[in-house]
């Protein structure tokens, strides 16, 4: 029983799906050579590559992961901002709303970033890189739950 | 017939990937939603008009991802893309915007 799936290249590059399967070694060996090495990751459908879509598809729900946990900063912010108004002292809680907006704005922007490296590693078949921005994520969430604390405690 | 595990697994992972992105895009038309009242609440004009584009994106974002809901076997993968840039871009407006709207 076989069951295709259709996978669009990008305009930019309009490959016949026969020729494809010719030119994955060449696009690899650009791969490597350029948009790795530079920093200037490209997804490898952008390329016409032939990427397994069920890894494609899992970094896709990897990235909403990362969007849905930039989406509860933002809405713990909001929360802070609209419902907690007697949580803690007015400047510590513009202090912490800001902090988890920024938060989730940069936790997006990394989410983006590293879906790119992660299509790019995977299409050159390269090990995924660790994301190293977790360990900065729960120093700050333990630091920020403990100030917080201590902040409604001593009131 | 025997079924091969990547035969058997058509479909379920695009499925799954669908069901995400409408989980996703619901949360961030919520978020929009309640950014849009913090800002008439607080009559902030530009947290208002902000929160309104948000929310005209996220309706698209949620559009789409129905949308493709139905056509599972057909990955559009540019269009993937696209809404990874609305979704993103939502989040960075609205959290800039919340984040003026107190230091203004």
């Amino acid at each position: 029983m076989t069951v295709g799936i259709t996978i669009k290249a990008c305009t930019h590059c309009s490959i016949n799906p026969i020729e494809s399967a010719r030119k994955i070694k060449l696009n690899r060996a650009r791969a490597e050579t350029s948009s790795l090495i530079s920093g200037r990751a490209r997804p490898g459908w952008e390329c016409g590559k032939l990427v397994d879509y069920r890894f494609t598809l899992a970094n896709e729900r990897t990235f909403l992961a990362w969007i849905r946990t930039a989406l509860a900063f933002m809405a713990g912010g909001i929360g802070i901002d609209q419902l907690a108004t007697d949580l803690a002292p007015p400047q510590y809680r513009f202090f912490l709303v800001i902090v988890m907006s920024l938060t989730a704005a940069i936790l997006a922007w990394y989410g983006y970033l590293r879906w790119t490296a992660n299509e790019n590693a995977i299409s050159a078949n390269l090990a995924l890189s660790h994301p190293r921005i977790l360990v900065w994520l729960s120093s700050g969430l333990v630091l920020c739950i403990l100030a917080t604390l201590m902040v409604m405690v001593a009131r | 017939m025997t079924i091969l595990s990547g035969d058997r697994d058509f479909g379920l992972q695009a499925e799954r990937t669908q069901f995400a992105w409408q989980r996703t895009a619901l949360s961030t038309l919520a978020l929009t939603l309640i950014i849009l009242r913090t800002g008439v609440a607080r009559g902030s004009v530009w947290l208002t008009i902000t929160a309104l584009v948000s929310v005209t994106m996220a309706l698209q974002l949620l559009f789409i991802s129905y949308h493709s809901r139905s056509d599972v076997q057909h990955i559009d993968l540019a269009v993937f893309k696209f809404r990874k840039a609305v979704v993103v871009l939502i989040i960075s407006l609205d959290t800039m915007a919340l984040v003026l709207s107190h230091i203004i």
